[in-house]
């Protein structure tokens, strides 16, 4: 007899970036994953957005939106990130998924931005924290070497470990464990194939299916 | 660059957050959008302390409203700036005014104090470029204010344990700590002076300073939580 997902009945927000952002991404699959889990998911990509940017309205290039297996609906310009206290306030998630590492990193630049990443991040989780909803989030995968985004192992590897060290209250999900890098293959060194995303995807909703209730919902709390 | 040149409306030297770097990458290959991945140079932050016992204005440009800071809230925000651009404006003390200057480097936690000096005011700039950013630890910086005490220790009040020791005038030392309830006490040459300092139970993730401040009565400090201007 199967057993019940942790996340059954569960309202998940997910927010994330570019991985987020187009069709055969990120996106479907895993709303695709969470929804046979029993949950209740609407995700939003933002393209390019960082956390902090999560905190107000800000335009970005390109964006996309799904509720449960719903279509994507796909924005061009006219899409934006969304304060992150509005969200919470209309959906009333259980948990916020926070799936934002690659638009952090700088990998194109030869130093890390520790405290800009510091203030954007703690900015969100503060954020979400004040509105007593459960967090997690989920780092980045490894891509390919190079590429138009210069990604790279060193700095994918210290962008995850920041993200390790700074998210909490947010349950941390570690990507990086899922594969090896250059496993899941890119098309551009950042962004991957059906297949990769799929993984990807499908590797997260795992994850989130095997943490403790109590990170995924203030249900029974109180108990 | 005018402090004033960057001020908000709605939050005083808040302004000094539109000097923040933030340069997003939007460049394109052909048809295929880069999205941004990061700016290219570290953030950059300025607060502002007041050191005297009289209130203390931060004027960015005369005729605007300026930064208040008194006994009850010494301490001012991290505001976010220009890294590497010299920030300009007015220290405003007890009728005496002093021009400040200021340049924070990317990455850095820049500390602006106001101190009493003779008859005027003079600043004392203390860089902070931490790496100890930690979600499941407290950040605890201990700055050194004050040439009057000799070799500053702060330590664990009631014990023999030093968190910090030996801080020259005008610097500081941060460490990580666990977020535990904590009181501590100065010592200068090796003697306790002052009474301890109840810092209470320190949060995970969150970050405070303890300034060690001179005053005409000696040694004192100062225990700030540190917050960022949004």
């Amino acid at each position: 007899m199967a057993t019940a997902s942790v996340l059954a009945g569960l309202t998940i927000l997910v927010l994330g970036e570019s991985h987020m952002s187009l069709a055969n991404h990120l996106t479907e699959p895993l709303d695709a994953n969470l929804t046979r889990q029993g949950a209740i998911v609407h995700s939003i990509g933002a393209c390019g957005a960082s956390a902090g940017d999560w905190l107000i309205t800000k335009k970005v290039d390109c964006g996309a939106e799904q509720r449960g297996t719903g279509k994507i609906e796909i924005k061009g310009r006219d899409a934006t990130t969304t304060p992150i206290g509005q969200l919470i306030a209309k959906d009333k998630p259980d948990v916020v998924v926070v799936i934002i590492g690659d638009t952090m990193a700088s990998y194109d630049k030869p130093s890390f931005p520790r405290a800009w990443a510091w203030e954007s991040v703690t900015s969100l989780t503060k954020a979400i924290a004040a509105t007593g909803t459960k967090c997690v989030w989920v780092g980045p995968a490894w891509g390919k070497a190079g590429g138009m985004y210069h990604k790279n192992d060193a700095r994918t590897e210290l962008m995850s470990d920041f993200l390790a060290n700074n998210v909490a209250p947010c349950t941390y999900i570690d990507s990086l464990k899922f594969s090896k890098p250059g496993q899941w293959i890119t098309t551009d060194g950042q962004h991957f194939t059906v297949a990769g995303y799929k993984s990807w995807a499908n590797a997260i909703g795992d994850a989130l299916g095997k943490l403790p209730a109590a990170d995924l919902s203030n249900k029974g709390a109180a108990k | 660059m005018k402090l004033a040149e960057s001020l908000r409306a709605r939050v005083p030297f808040a302004a000094l957050a539109a000097l923040i770097a933030l340069p997003g990458l939007h460049a394109a290959a052909g048809e295929i959008p880069l999205y941004p991945t990061g700016p290219a140079q570290d953030a950059a932050f300025v607060r502002f302390v007041d050191g005297g016992s009289a209130p203390l204005q931060v004027v960015a440009k005369d005729g605007q409203l300026p930064l208040q800071l008194s006994a009850a809230r010494p301490v001012s925000p991290f505001f976010p700036v220009g890294a590497s651009s010299t920030i300009t404006g007015t220290l405003v003390s007890g009728g005496k005014r002093l021009a400040v200057s200021v340049k924070a480097q990317p990455g850095e936690f820049t500390t602006v104090v106001a101190l009493p000096d003779g008859k005027g005011l003079r600043q004392v700039t203390v860089h902070d470029v931490p790496d100890d950013f930690n979600g499941l630890k407290a950040s605890l910086g201990f700055f050194n204010l004050d040439g009057s005490c000799a070799n500053p220790a702060l330590r664990v009040a009631g014990r023999a344990v030093d968190i910090f020791k030996g801080v020259p005038e005008g610097h500081l030392q941060r460490r990580s700590i666990n977020p535990v309830k904590l009181a501590v006490q100065l010592a200068c040459a090796n003697a306790d002076v002052g009474p301890a300092l109840d810092l209470g139970q320190l949060k995970a993730g969150e970050r405070y300073s303890v300034l060690l401040l001179p005053t005409a009565a000696g040694p004192r400090l100062l225990f700030a939580t540190d917050s960022v201007a949004h």
